[in-house]
């Protein structure tokens, strides 16, 4: 699969933002009406299958673009990826860490470390001079989406993603390039 | 009887080890190694050659419950290999990931995991006790004493020690 476009089956389930954001006004995601058969998108949107009945599209910026073929290579990944019976990437993880990126995406300064946890699920990770920030997604049912926080100031949390009312301050400062 | 016989079928009864820190069998100053994947760090692109991999509490977390209890564990835990039983083998560290090609080792001190704290200075002491198996007699297990899955800031913590 070229890095020029990337096909994946997603369906979007709505994801409570985090609350208290301080984040302006952005693009929401809508329900679109129910797409008839597979749709093969630019490498700028994602492909939806066609038995899906609730469809988003997600407009991918550039810097997307790379977490998503990322994201593509660790699919590929097989059951016991880690020598420690890693369980291969779950399908249910991918939409609700793609979304919260697009939500981020104006926050977001660098390309994160995206990893495979051993549940299967997915983690982005941006490490800076002065502090950490980890977002992963469980594929639990319905999944999980976690934060970890550190900041050499002393500044720790963890927790779920829609009780951090400081997330996008924070990828904002773990995602700085200086 | 034979209801009886064919939901006894259905059984599996599996023993499970409490998890118990062994002070004196795995002293404080002996080292433990732990696999990492490079999927587990962010991929192989994300370490320049020549550098050390930058590790993330991604590669010190436990089986989930139900995953621990298949392997015969009473709880969480997670898998390390001890190098006093490496050496006794006359094995390097290096036997830990013979088999797994690109795979990377963390090191750590057994005396630092019981002595763990948070970025906090909170103290979250972690446990290890042997569990060998045929195929790998250095293995042993690390758990976390507070009940439950690791969490991401101990994770982040045994980072601070590796």
């Amino acid at each position: 699969m070229g890095a020029g476009s990337v096909s994946a089956d997603l369906v979007l389930p709505r994801v409570a933002k985090p609350t208290g954001s301080s984040m302006s006004g952005r693009e929401r995601l809508e329900p679109m009406t129910p797409v008839q058969g597979a749709v093969t998108l630019t490498s700028r949107e994602v492909s939806v299958a066609a038995d899906r009945t609730e469809v988003v599209l997600i407009p991918a910026s550039d810097r997307l673009k790379p977490i998503l073929v990322r994201i593509d290579e660790l699919r590929m990944r097989p059951s016991g990826w880690d020598s420690y019976g890693g369980r291969p990437l779950q399908r249910e993880a991918i939409p609700p860490l793609l979304q919260v990126l697009v939500w981020l995406d104006h926050v977001i300064q660098s390309e994160p470390a995206v990893s495979l946890t051993g549940e299967g699920g997915l983690e982005l990770s941006w490490n800076c001079s002065d502090s950490l920030l980890e977002l992963s997604v469980q594929p639990t049912a319905p999944p999980t989406l976690n934060v970890y926080f550190r900041e050499n100031s002393g500044i720790e949390w963890e927790g779920r993603a829609q009780d951090c009312h400081l997330l996008d301050k924070w990828v904002w400062q773990a995602s700085a390039t200086v | 009887m034979a209801g009886l016989r064919n939901c006894l079928s259905q059984l599996r009864i599996v023993a499970v080890k409490a998890l118990i820190d062994d002070k004196q069998g795995i002293p404080d100053d002996l080292i433990l190694y732990r696999r990492v994947d490079w999927d587990r760090i962010g991929g192989r692109p994300k370490c320049p050659p020549g550098e050390v991999a930058r590790l993330s509490g991604n590669a010190f977390t436990d089986y989930k419950e139900d995953v621990a209890r298949e392997l015969g564990y009473e709880g969480p835990c997670m898998s390390v290999a001890l190098g006093r039983v490496l050496e006794a083998f006359g094995f390097p560290s290096s036997k830990v990931i013979e088999e797994y090609e690109g795979y990377g080792l963390a090191r750590v001190r057994v005396g630092d995991l019981r002595q763990l704290t948070r970025f906090d200075g909170s103290p979250c002491p972690q446990g290890v006790m042997a569990s060998p198996t045929e195929k790998e007699p250095w293995h042993c297990v690390v758990f976390d004493y507070e009940a439950g899955q690791r969490k991401r800031a101990v994770c982040s913590a045994i980072v601070r020690v590796a």
